[in-house]
């Protein structure tokens, strides 16, 4: 899954409109839209608004390991371009955010500052922009720092008055292809060899305790990762009635594995 | 062209070191420009404390091993420290070790390195005078046993860190510290020109070529290590070899009896200063951690058993790939030499 976040909705509408995302009525608060892979949503701008969106947004969807996570949108600076952030710190806190430099997105590099209000003076070679900090602040509990990517948009230099929501929409519109190309690219996590549903069940006849329950999922992983097949070492045991007969099914299962 | 190689053609990924993350506290020293010439392309990014990048939680060390950043810094608190009980101290009481750099750019699959750091990202300390300072005050009036290559690989970075060849200089005016350095590399090229001397210990890790090619990801070949071992003794210099450790493997005995007859082929007996032996084992909570982020890795997978908080293979395994390599070991040199590791 591929969470984005956009502060306002002509920064959203690109990826909304291009990903035919539908509304998630069951946030009446928040703007929320999804498809199958993609969840984006409307934070609402400044740090606050950013920060509890995203967290209320999270807390309940709860990302699994491997997902992916994407704030876009405009921001101010001293060169024109998308740029995408190395780090991303908050100005007057501490707390900086590095999102791990591993997948090369071909976007030019640059470090964000995240203000408490719009800046008119931008210092030279940073971004400026009024969400991306908190919203670092809020997911690197949910995301490791590799899946994590804010990408920015320079709309202006700390003039505002050339910013429209038509300008805004259109400047993202722009990115959207090459940014979902790359996210599309990123190398998904490997499977890990867990037992199956179907193994679990059969599992549950040896009535075995957590500790031994434990030992039994490392025997097995370790077998399927030998080329073996648990399920059917498991079916080739009978069911155990007694603990005492339950620990000769574990020991017997250790041996066959290790042989 | 190697996988690790061909991974980086056309790839999504980075290569790796292209960012340097730089503590401000050093950014100006002689040491980080030294390094930073080596990468000319490398984007730099102002830190102010390594850990701020380095131990950050959540971190995904199977993404970042695949292209390492690299982080510059000063460490600061405790610079040496009392050798750990899972490695050996080859006869020493005072067993000490120490670590310019965490993390390797070597990927073994059974390395410690993968549960103990949550990240894959490495880190140069440059305030290496610290360091020695350190190792003066602790040997001022004893001798010590001091591993400088643990957490890491120095001889395989020695062409952009020039660390060895500081060890190298403060051994020879350092009798009393007795200094391993211990490698997976082929290369000694910072050897040939130098002056052998008796405390400073060249140890390289060999393992059957089956096993480098399954599992000790971008090392160099066993061809290679012995080569270089081979050149370590001729130039002089004292040459320890490390079983260490052994994997439990199919047809165990005749793949690691052909690695023996091998070894010593290449090497004289007389000119091994020492063998060390053990077999794999690890601290409980770092095979956890290695668990966590390799899944698929049937290294982290084994069910170990723990014996006095080292995961390891049964006892009854254990005796019997140390007796194996033992009674290997001895017919090309005698068994004073030899020093078993054993749960």
């Amino acid at each position: 899954m591929i969470y984005i976040a956009a502060a306002m909705a002509p920064e959203a509408k690109p990826f909304t409109e291009g990903l035919e995302l539908k509304a998630d009525k069951t946030f009446n608060k928040i703007r929320v839209y999804k498809n199958e892979n993609v969840t984006l949503v409307i934070t609402g701008t400044g740090i606050l608004r950013a920060a509890a969106s995203i967290s209320f947004v999270l807390g309940r969807l709860t990302p699994k390991i491997g997902d992916i996570f994407l704030n876009i949108g405009v921001c101010g600076g001293r060169n024109s371009g998308v740029f995408i952030c190395r780090k991303v710190s908050c100005y007057g806190l501490k707390g900086d955010f590095y999102p791990d430099m591993v997948y090369n997105s071909g976007f030019k590099e640059a470090e964000l500052i995240t203000y408490f209000k719009p800046q008119k003076n931008i210092p030279e070679s940073t971004l400026a922009d009024t969400e991306g900090a908190a919203l670092a602040s809020a997911v690197r509990a949910y995301f490791s720092p590799d899946r994590c990517f804010f990408i920015k948009i320079v709309s202006d230099k700390g003039d505002f008055s050339a910013v429209t929501p038509k300008t805004v929409a259109a400047l993202v519109s722009e990115c959207f292809h090459p940014v979902m190309e790359f996210l599309g690219s990123i190398p998904q996590d490997e499977k890990p060899p867990y037992l199956t549903a179907e193994e679990l069940k059969e599992a549950e006849k040896f009535n075995f305790t957590v500790s031994q329950s434990i030992m039994l999922k490392n025997l097995l992983t370790h077998y399927r990762l030998k080329g073996g097949n648990p399920l059917g070492l498991l079916k080739s045991f009978e069911a155990v009635k007694t603990k005492a007969e339950g620990r000769t099914v574990l020991e017997r299962i250790r041996e066959y594995v290790l042989q | 062209m190697k996988e690790s190689e061909n991974m980086f053609c056309n790839s999504i990924y980075y290569k790796p070191f292209s960012h340097i993350y730089t503590e401000e506290q050093v950014m100006e020293s002689k040491a980080v420009s030294s390094v930073i010439s080596h990468f000319k392309r490398a984007e730099i990014i102002k830190i102010k404390n390594y850990r701020d990048v380095f131990n950050r939680p959540n971190q995904s060390f199977s993404a970042q091993k695949k292209t390492p950043a690299l982080i510059l810094a000063k460490k600061e608190g405790e610079l040496v420290y009392k050798g750990a009980p899972f490695c050996q101290s080859f006869g020493s009481e005072d067993f000490y070790y120490t670590s310019f750099v965490l993390n390797c750019i070597y990927d073994c699959e059974y390395c410690y390195l993968r549960g103990m750091y949550a990240s894959g990202n490495v880190v140069v300390f440059v305030n290496y005078e610290d360091f020695f300072s350190e190792v003066r005050k602790i040997s001022e009036n004893k001798n010590i046993f001091l591993c400088i290559s643990y957490d890491t690989d120095l001889l395989v970075l020695e062409g952009i860190l020039g660390f060895c060849r500081r060890w190298y200089d403060f051994a020879a005016e350092n009798k009393n510290v007795n200094i391993e350095l211990r490698t997976k590399c082929g290369n000694i090229d910072f050897l040939r020109r130098l002056k052998p001397l008796d405390n400073f210990i060249i140890a390289f890790t060999l393992s059957p070529e089956e096993v480098i090619k399954l599992y000790e990801h971008k090392t160099a070949s066993l061809e290679k290590r012995l080569e270089a071992a081979r050149e370590t003794a001729e130039t002089g210099f004292p040459l320890r070899l490390s079983f260490d450790p052994l994997l439990k493997i199919p047809n165990f005995e005749q793949v690691y009896g052909r690695l023996i007859k091998k070894c010593f082929e290449t090497l004289e007996g007389k000119k091994i200063r020492d063998i060390g032996v053990g077999s794999f084992r690890i601290s409980p909570d770092y095979i956890k951690a290695m668990r966590k982020s390799y899944p698929n890795s049937i290294i982290a997978a084994y069910p170990y058993e723990n014996t006095e908080g080292a995961c390891s293979y049964s006892r009854e395994d254990n005796r019997r790939m140390l007796e194996f390599m033992t009674d290997c070991i001895k017919k090309y040199c005698g068994m004073e030499k030899i020093y078993l590791w054993n749960t």
